[in-house]
C-alpha cells in the first residue's frame, strides 16, 4: 500500500537551558508509508531521541518551542488539544518503545498487567478481556503464558524487551517508534528481537520508525534510511541506494568508521566532536569536521539536493541536481 | 551515554568557590543569609578588637565593675517605645580641692524618676574621718538636708535610695506637704525629684547638691561621684547585677557561633571519616560501627548532659568537646555511609585499586572528596542546632556561669523572673539573635542544597 | 627463552550469595575451568556476551577478584593467593582500561592529578620527573597541546578524550599486561576506531600484552593475535583471529559471527537462523556443555562437559562435535 501514515513537515523543537536555547530538531521533513520502516541514524547529541519523543508529543519540562506539523490521519497532531491527542492518537495510531525500556517496567506489577494496561486505560476495556488480548500479544512476541504471570525481575533482558514491544503493539497502532530497542541486549538476543520485528512488519503491516546509532543494524529493517546530524536530517535515501551511494560527506565518513567483519577495510574515525546545539556553526553544521569543506560550506547553509529519485542530501558535494 | 554526561557537566562546573558564591547570590534567600552572616562577622570583629576577651571576662564576672550602672535598665532604643523621656544616668563628680562646701548643679528634664541615687566617696584622712552634710536643692528653691554622714572608710558608698530612715522622713514630710490623699508610694528618688501634687510628676529643672564637709585635719580631702541611676542603658540594657547585657551579647556572638561552627565542622568531618571507614571496609568493622551508632542513637542526649553537669560545670570549650563525642556516632553516619556505599561501586574506585591505591588513600582522596559536596549544606544548616543547644544547656544550668554567652543571658533572665518582672528585652534580644542565627544558616544551607542537588533545582 | 607472561590454569571464580543469615550459600559460577597462556607483547581478544564471564575473568587476572580455585602465574610467580600487602608490584605491572570513561575518572581531580596518582603511589620519580612522564604520556595519546589539558577536569572533555586519559593512566607505569574491558562500547561510533587504533599502537610500542574484552566481534580485527570466545563462564573456542573469523567451529562462535549486523540492504528480506533462548542462569547452570540447551546440534553426550580439542594448528574447540 502506498498510503502515507505519517508526514512530518518542517519540524523544529527547541529547549530552554541555563546556557541558552538548545535547538534540538531543525527543519525535519519526512514521510512514512504503510508497512514501511524509516531508520533514523545518528550519534549522541544529534537530536534523534528528541525527534522520536516529539513524534508522540513527549516534551521535557524545559521545552521552549515546537513548530511545524506532524500529520497522522490527515490531522496535525501538534495542533490538537492534549485531551484529543491522548484519546485519539496516542497509543492508538502511534506508540513508542523507549530506550532502555526494559528498565522502565514497573517491578511490582505482573507483566500481563502492564501489557494489558494500555487497553484498559485508552479503550476502557474490562480487565478480563484486556488480559486475554494481552496474552495473545505476548505469545505473538514469543512470551509464553507462564511468563506472562511473572514479575519483570523474573524475566531475562530479551524477554523484557519483548514485553515492552507487546505493550506498544497491543492497541494496534499503525506506527511504532523504536528508540534503540536493542542497544542493551547481547547480539544474539538482538538478532532474535530483530527477527521478531521483521515478522511483525510482514504479518501486521506495521510501519516502524527505527532510531539507532548502529548504522549496520538498520539494514536489517529499514526501507528508508535517514541520517541525522546536529538536529537536522542531512541525508535521506531508500536503503538500496544508501550503502552503495552515500552522498553526504558525514554519511560517507560514518560508513567508513564502522568496522565490519567481512571486509578488512581501512577504518577512519571522524575528528572532532558534534557541535553544541546552542552555538551552531554558520553555514553547513558539519563543516568544522569536514575534510572537504569549501568556502561556501562555511558561510551558506546548503540546500537540500536531490541525488536521484527519492534520495536527498544536504551537502554541496552531493551529486545530482539542485532540487527539493 | 554521552548525553547524560553532558547534563552532569553543568553541575560539577560550579564547584569553585567563586562559582558557588555567584550561585548563592543568585538566590534572594542566599543574599539575605549572607547579609545576616556579614552582620555577625562585623559584630565579631568589632568585639574582638574593641573588648579583648580577658577584659570582657573580668568585667562580666566582677561585682565591682558595674556599680555605677543602673540595675535592670532598659535598652536606650527600647525606651523610645514608652513615649516618655526616660532618664539616663547622671554622674556628678566632686572634689574637696575645689573648695568647701562643694556646690554642684545638674539639670533633670526627664519624664520619669531615677531608680537609685548613690554617692561614692573617696576620702583621705589621718585620724578622725570627715563628716559631710549633704544638702539637696530643687529647682523651685526648696532646700533640704538629706544626711549627715560620717565617712566610714577611704572608699565609702552612701546608698541614699536604700536608706529607710531617709525614705520614711521624706515620705511623711512630703505627704503632709501635699495634703491630699495619694495613691503612690514615695521612694527616695521620687521624693527628691517630684512635684508636690497628688499626681506623680517630675519636677524638671536645675538641681543643686551641696556637700559641706568637716575635716578633722587640714590635709584631709574628700572626692567622689554622685550617681543618679537612670532607666536606660546601652543597646541591650543591664541585668540584675548591673552588667550591661551587651557585653554578653557581643561576646556571645563569636563564642556561640564558633561553638556552633566548631561542633558542626568537627562532627561532620569525624562522621565522614567514620562512615567512610565503615562503608569501605565492610565486614566486621562495618558491623561494629553500625551497632555502636545504633546504640548512640538510642541514648538520650540531654539527660546525659545534665548528669555530667551535676559533677562538672562545663566551660564552653569542654562543652564543645563533650557534644562532639556524644554526637559523632549519630544518624549522620547512616546517611553518609549510604553515600559511601554508592560511591564504592563507581568505576574510578575500581581503577584506583587496579593501579595500587591503598585503602586509606582511597578513603581520603577518592571517597571523601566525592561525598563532601552533598554533605556541606547539611553542615551549614546544622550550625544553629548547636548554637541553640548551647542556649538550652545553659538554661539547664549545665554551663559555666563565668562565660558571657547568649545562653548565659537567657539563663540569668529566666532565673531572675525577667518576663514576670517585665524585663522583656532581657529575653527578647538574645532570643532574636538566636533566631537570626538560625534563619541565616538555614537559608544558606537551603540555598547550598539547591545548588549541590540539581534535581531540586527543578522545583 | 621464556616468552610466557601469564599462565592461567583451571581457574574457577564463584561468587557467594546468601539469601539469609542461616540459609545455605549459593554460588554464581561466573568463570569455570579456564586455561590460557599469554606471551609477552601478545594480545587476546576475549569475546562473549553479557554474563559470559569475560569481565570477571579479566578482572580476576588482575587480582581485583580472588580466584575460587585454580592458579594464576605472572612471570612464573604464583599470584593466585597473594594478599593485599604483597601485591603492589603487580599493580604497577598491570593496567586496567574500563568501559565507562566518565565513571573511570575521579571528577574532583584534574587531568594532571589523575595521571600523577599511579606515579605517586609507586614512587616513580620526583616531582619534575613525574611531570615529564605525564607530559610525554599525554602526547602519546595525542591530547595536545598538553598544557591545555593538564588543568582540565574530566567533565570538560569529550568521551573520546576521556577514554584517552584512561588509557594514558593505565599505561603510565609501563605495565606488562593491560586488560581493556569494552574500552569503546560507550563511545560514539565515529570515535571508536581512533581509540582502538591508539590502544593498539601503544601496545605495540611498549610491547605490552593486552587482553581486549568485548562483545562487539567486528572490532576484533584491530588486535591481531588471539581470539577466545566465552560462553556462560567457559572458553569455548581459541584461535588466531584471522583463523577464527575465516572458519569458526563452535556452534556458539558461528552464531555470534552470523549475528553481527552487516550493512547490506538485502538483510531485511532474510530471517537469519539464530539460536533461541538466552544464556543460562549461572547459579544453576546446565550440567555438561552450557550451550547445549540452545544448540541445534545437540547430542546426548552433551550432558557431560566437553573436553578441549585441538582441531587445527593453534585452534582449539570445546565441543563434542569435534571429539573423535
Amino acid at each position: 500500500m502506498d498510503e502515507v501514515v505519517l508526514k512530518v513537515k518542517d519540524l523544529n523543537i527547541s529547549y530552554r537551558t541555563k546556557k541558552g536555547e538548545v535547538k534540538a530538531v531543525n527543519g525535519v521533513n519526512f514521510e512514512v508509508k504503510r508497512g514501511e520502516t524509516l531508520a533514523i541514524v545518528g550519534e549522541s547529541g544529534c537530536g534523534k531521541s528528541s525527534l522520536g519523543r516529539g513524534l508522540i508529543r513527549l516534551f521535557p519540562r524545559n521545552i521552549k518551542s515546537v513548530d511545524g506539523e506532524i500529520i497522522i490521519n490527515d490531522k496535525n497532531i501538534l495542533a490538537l488539544t492534549e485531551d484529543t491527542f491522548r484519546k485519539e492518537i496516542l497509543w492508538r495510531e502511534i506508540s513508542m518503545v523507549f530506550q532502555g525500556a526494559m528498565n522502565s517496567l514497573n517491578p511490582v506489577l505482573k507483566v500481563i498487567y502492564q501489557v494489558a494496561e494500555p487497553l484498559m486505560v485508552h479503550y476502557g476495556i474490562d480487565r478480563e478481556s484486556a488480559f486475554k488480548r494481552g496474552k495473545e500479544i505476548l505469545s505473538l512476541v514469543g512470551i509464553s503464558e507462564a511468563f506472562a504471570e511473572r514479575y519483570p525481575f523474573e524475566l531475562s533482558g530479551g524477554m523484557k524487551q519483548r514485553a515492552v514491544i507487546a505493550m506498544a503493539l497491543i492497541t494496534n497502532p499503525k506506527i511504532i517508534i523504536l528508540d534503540e530497542p536493542t542497544s542493551a541486549l547481547d547480539i544474539i538476543t538482538q538478532e532474535n528481537i530483530i527477527n521478531l520485528l521483521k515478522a511483525l512488519k510482514s504479518e501486521l503491516g506495521l510501519s516502524f520508525i527505527f532510531i539507532t546509532h548502529d548504522i549496520a543494524l538498520t539494514s536489517e529493517l529499514a526501507d528508508i534510511m535517514a541520517v541525522m546530524y546536529a538536529g537536522e536530517i542531512v541525508e535521506i535515501s531508500p536503503v538500496e541506494e544508501f550503502y552503495n551511494n552515500p552522498s553526504h560527506i558525514y554519511t560517507k565518513l560514518l560508513l567508513e568508521s564502522v568496522p565490519t567483519l567481512k571486509e578488512d577495510k581501512d577504518l577512519k574515525s571522524i575528528p572532532g566532536s558534534p557541535p553544541s546545539l546552542i552555538n551552531l556553526p554558520k553555514g553547513c553544521r558539519f563543516h568544522p569536521r569536514c575534510p572537504f569543506a569549501m568556502d561556501i560550506c562555511k558561510t551558506k547553509e546548503p540546500p537540500i539536493f536531490r541525488v536521484s529519485g527519492n534520495h536527498f542530501a544536504k551537502c554541496y558535494l552531493a551529486r545530482g541536481d539542485k532540487d527539493e | 551515554m554521552e548525553e547524560d554526561n553532558k547534563i552532569n557537566n553543568e553541575v560539577v562546573s560550579e564547584y569553585t568557590l567563586r562559582g558557588i558564591l555567584k550561585e548563592v547570590l543568585s538566590y534572594k534567600a542566599g543574599v539575605a543569609s549572607l547579609i545576616i552572616l556579614l552582620f555577625f562577622l562585623g559584630i565579631t570583629i568589632y568585639t574582638v578588637v574593641a573588648f579583648p576577651y580577658s577584659e570582657a571576662i573580668r568585667e562580666w564576672n566582677s561585682s565591682s565593675a558595674h556599680l555605677k550602672k543602673p540595675r535592670n535598665a532598659v535598652p536606650v532604643w527600647w525606651g523610645l517605645f514608652s513615649g516618655k523621656n526616660l532618664p539616663r544616668n547622671i554622674d556628678v563628680t566632686f572634689n574637696s580641692n575645689e573648695g568647701n562646701p562643694i556646690h554642684k548643679e545638674f539639670s533633670f528634664t526627664y519624664d520619669d524618676f531615677p531608680t537609685e541615687i548613690n554617692i561614692f566617696f573617696k576620702a583621705k584622712y589621718s585620724g578622725d574621718p570627715p563628716i559631710v552634710k549633704i544638702y539637696w536643692e530643687k529647682p523651685d528653691g526648696e532646700r533640704m538636708l538629706l544626711e549627715e554622714h560620717t565617712i566610714r572608710s577611704e572608699e565609702d558608698t552612701l546608698y541614699l535610695s536604700n536608706n529607710f530612715s531617709l525614705e520614711n522622713r521624706l515620705s511623711t514630710d512630703i505627704a503632709s506637704k501635699i495634703g491630699k490623699p495619694i495613691d503612690f508610694s514615695i521612694t527616695v528618688p521620687r521624693a527628691l525629684f517630684m512635684k508636690y501634687s497628688d499626681k506623680l510628676e517630675v519636677l524638671k529643672g536645675d538641681y543643686k547638691i551641696t556637700l559641706d564637709t568637716k575635716f578633722a585635719n587640714k590635709n584631709d580631702s574628700l572626692s567622689g561621684e554622685l550617681v543618679i541611676y537612670g532607666k536606660l542603658y546601652g543597646i541591650a540594657g543591664t541585668d540584675h547585677l548591673r552588667r550591661p547585657i551587651q557585653i554578653a551579647l557581643l561576646w556571645g556572638t563569636p563564642l556561640d557561633l564558633s561553638f556552633g561552627l566548631g561542633a558542626s565542622l568537627s562532627i561532620t568531618f569525624l562522621e565522614l571519616i567514620i562512615a567512610s571507614i565503615s562503608g569501605w571496609f565492610g565486614g566486621i568493622t562495618d558491623s561494629i560501627i553500625q551497632r555502636l551508632t545504633e546504640i548512640y542513637m538510642v541514648l538520650p542526649f540531654l539527660p546525659i548532659m545534665i548528669m555530667i553537669s551535676l559533677f562538672y560545670k562545663l566551660s564552653i570549650w569542654s562543652l564543645l568537646f563533650v557534644v562532639i563525642i556524644l554526637s559523632i556516632f549519630g544518624s549522620g553516619i547512616k546517611t553518609t555511609r549510604a553515600m559511601v556505599l554508592q560511591v564504592k561501586n563507581l568505576p574510578y574506585i575500581e581503577a584506583a585499586q587496579a593501579y595500587g591505591a591503598s585503602n586509606w588513600r582511597i578513603i581520603f582522596l577518592y571517597i571523601i572528596p566525592k561525598i563532601l559536596p552533598p554533605v556541606i549544606p547539611n553542615l551549614v544548616a546544622s550550625v544553629p542546632v548547636y548554637v541553640f543547644l548551647e542556649a538550652i544547656l545553659a538554661l539547664f544550668g549545665v554551663l559555666d556561669p563565668t562565660q558571657p554567652t547568649w545562653g548565659r543571658v537567657l539563663e540569668d533572665a529566666f532565673q531572675n523572673g525577667a518576663l514576670y518582672k517585665g524585663y522583656v528585652y532581657w529575653v527578647i534580644i538574645p532570643s532574636a539573635l538566636l533566631i537570626l542565627t538560625a534563619i541565616s544558616f538555614s537559608l544558606l544551607g537551603f540555598v547550598l542544597d539547591r545548588i549541590v542537588n540539581p534535581k531540586l533545582k527543578e522545583l | 627463552m621464556n616468552d610466557e607472561l601469564l599462565r592461567v590454569e583451571n581457574l574457577k571464580v564463584w561468587f557467594e550469595i546468601r539469601k539469609g543469615f542461616l540459609s545455605r550459600p549459593m554460588y554464581v559460577r561466573a568463570v569455570e575451568d579456564v586455561n590460557l597462556t599469554l606471551n609477552k607483547g601478545e594480545s587476546i581478544s576475549l569475546v562473549g556476551e553479557s554474563g559470559s564471564g569475560k569481565t570477571t575473568l579479566g578482572k580476576t587476572i588482575l587480582r581485583l577478584y580472588k580466584p575460587t580455585s585454580g592458579k594464576i602465574f605472572f612471570e612464573d610467580k604464583d599470584i593466585t593467593n597473594v594478599d593485599s600487602n604483597n601485591i603492589k608490584w603487580y599493580r604497577q605491572a598491570t593496567g586496567l582500561v574500563q568501559q565507562d570513561p566518565f565513571g573511570a575518572l575521579p571528577s574532583h581531580f584534574n587531568i594532571y592529578r589523575i595521571l600523577e596518582e599511579p606515579l605517586i603511589i609507586h614512587n616513580l620519580g620526583n616531582r619534575s620527573e613525574r611531570r615529564e612522564l605525564i607530559f610525554k604520556m599525554l602526547e602519546e595519546v595525542r591530547l595536545t597541546p598538553v598544557e591545555d589539558f593538564i588543568s582540565k577536569y574530566p567533565h570538560m572533555l569529550s568521551g573520546g578524550q576521556m577514554q584517552r586519559v584512561v588509557i594514558a593512566r593505565a599505561l603510565i607505569t609501563k605495565p606488562k599486561l593491560v586488560v581493556a574491558d569494552e574500552p569503546v562500547s560507550m563511545l560514539d561510533v565515529s570515535v571508536r576506531v581512533e581509540v582502538l587504533e591508539l590502544l593498539k599502537n601503544l601496545q605495540e610500542k611498549l610491547n605490552t600484552s593486552l587482553i581486549y574484552i568485548t562483545h562487539d566481534l567486528a572490532t576484533v580485527r584491530t588486535f591481531t593475535h588471539w581470539i577466545f570466545t566465552m560462553y556462560a563462564g567457559e572458553i569455548v573456542e581459541k584461535a588466531l583471529t584471522k583463523d577464527l573469523i575465516r572458519e569458526p567451529f563452535h556452534p556458539y562462535t558461528k552464531a555470534l559471527l552470523s549475528s553481527i549486523p552487516e550493512p547490506d540492504p538485502n538483510n531485511r528480506r532474510i530471517i537469519k537462523e539464530v539460536p533461541p533462548g538466552e544464556p543460562p542462569d549461572l547459579i544453576n547452570p546446565p550440567r555438561g556443555c552450557r550451550f547445549a540447551p540452545r544448540c541445534s546440534h545437540r547430542m546426548d553426550i552433551c550432558n557431560e562437559s566437553p573436553p578441549e580439542v585441538e582441531i587445527a594448528n593453534k585452534h582449539w574447540v570445546r565441543c563434542w562435535l569435534y571429539k573423535r
